[in-house]
């Protein structure tokens, strides 16, 4: 166990609060704490990455940073009009 | 024009190369030929959506000036949001509200007032404290929410500085 | 030394995110949540970039970890935008600025 992964434990336990969101509200704030979700997810990949000193685990990290702006975004436009 | 389009290209390899070989940290020349080849593929995009004649986007480099308040932004307002954690974890009713503030050109079509509602939009949306909901082209006026009230207007015109 | 600043820059990372989620969380509306959602977008990739770059200078791990930071920050304002004009237009049916604003138009700074 290093910081690196104290870390991560710690940052995903944030998550608990979103999920109460989700579970309890509209679908707007379901889309916010879905987004900071999102943020938190990929921030956790990051420092695993650096715990575990695996390389590949950034690229997931960076993956997961472009798809996720992509399926907020899109949520987004269908909670728009459609939805 | 055709200059133009070369130099767009070229900036846009070069750009593209560079972020493929930091992605894979490697100087086998079989890396040197892959990046070169995807690099120009995506160049080539940029280039063709360029050419479409839709998009415009050209903000010059004199908006990097505002990044340095713009982070101080950043910092200041999550420091503001500690005791709004505070007071609404102890039953209080956090409630931001919209502003709107006088914008000019935020109808106008010209691609200098595209880039800059564009960049705005985004600037504006960066710091905790407000963020851009959207211009209203016909009264000129972009509206703004707001979480913690300040005296002031937030920031919305973040090129002229 | 090394580990000490790592130490801090992650603990002051976590720390902001946790803000974050637990202003989500205690605020009743959505555009009121959705400013909660900058300090873990802006401030915590920073600084947990900065300290993948102490513990390891100029490495792939570095450039990456600055990627992703470089790519949530400059997304999330996006998304914050387009997250308040969807919570806008879903109340309203279009997209328009309300009478009681234009009431109270304010001069720039």
């Amino acid at each position: 166990m290093n910081a690196w992964l104290i870390a991560a434990t710690v940052l995903l336990a944030g998550l608990v609060p979103l999920l109460v969101v989700c579970v309890r509200h509209s679908a707007l704030d379901t889309l916010v704490a879905l987004e900071l979700a999102s943020t938190i997810t990929t921030l956790a990949l990051l420092l695993l990455a650096q715990g575990y000193r695996r390389d590949p685990f950034f690229d997931l990290a960076l993956v997961s940073s472009v798809l996720s702006f992509a399926g907020a975004l899109t949520f987004a436009r269908f909670l728009e009009r459609w939805v | 024009m055709r200059t133009g389009r070369v130099r767009f290209w070229l900036s846009w390899w070069i750009v593209l190369f560079v972020l493929y070989l930091l992605l894979v940290f490697k100087t086998e020349p079989a890396e040197f030929v892959a990046g070169a080849l995807a690099a120009a593929l995506a160049a080539t995009g940029a280039t063709l959506v360029r050419e479409r004649g839709d998009i415009r986007f050209s903000p010059g480099v004199g908006w990097l000036r505002m990044l340095p308040a713009l982070a101080a932004e950043v910092v200041t307002g999550t420091v503001r949001l500690v005791p709004l954690v505070w007071r609404a974890a102890r039953g209080e009713r956090i409630r931001g509200r919209m502003r709107a503030i006088r914008f000019t050109g935020a109808g106008a079509t010209d691609q200098e007032s595209a880039t800059r509602r564009a960049l705005e939009k985004f600037l504006g949306s960066v710091a905790p404290n407000s963020f851009v909901v959207g211009f209203d082209e016909r009264h000129d006026v972009v509206v703004v929410h707001q979480l913690e009230q300040t005296e002031e207007p937030p920031r919305v015109d973040w090129g002229a500085s | 030394m090394r580990d000490v600043v790592v130490a801090v820059l992650l603990t002051l990372g976590v720390a902001t995110a946790l803000l974050s989620c637990a202003g989500v969380l205690l605020m009743h509306d959505a555009l009121d949540r959705l400013h909660f959602t900058a300090p873990a977008s802006t401030l915590t990739p920073a600084l947990f970039a900065a300290a993948v770059l102490v513990e390891e200078p100029l490495s792939s791990a570095g450039v990456k970890a600055v990627l992703v930071a470089l790519v949530i920050t400059i997304t999330t304002p996006v998304l914050t935008h387009a997250t308040a004009r969807a919570a806008r237009v879903r109340a309203h049916g279009r997209w328009k600025v309300e009478s009681e604003e234009l009431e109270r138009v304010e001069d720039p700074r």
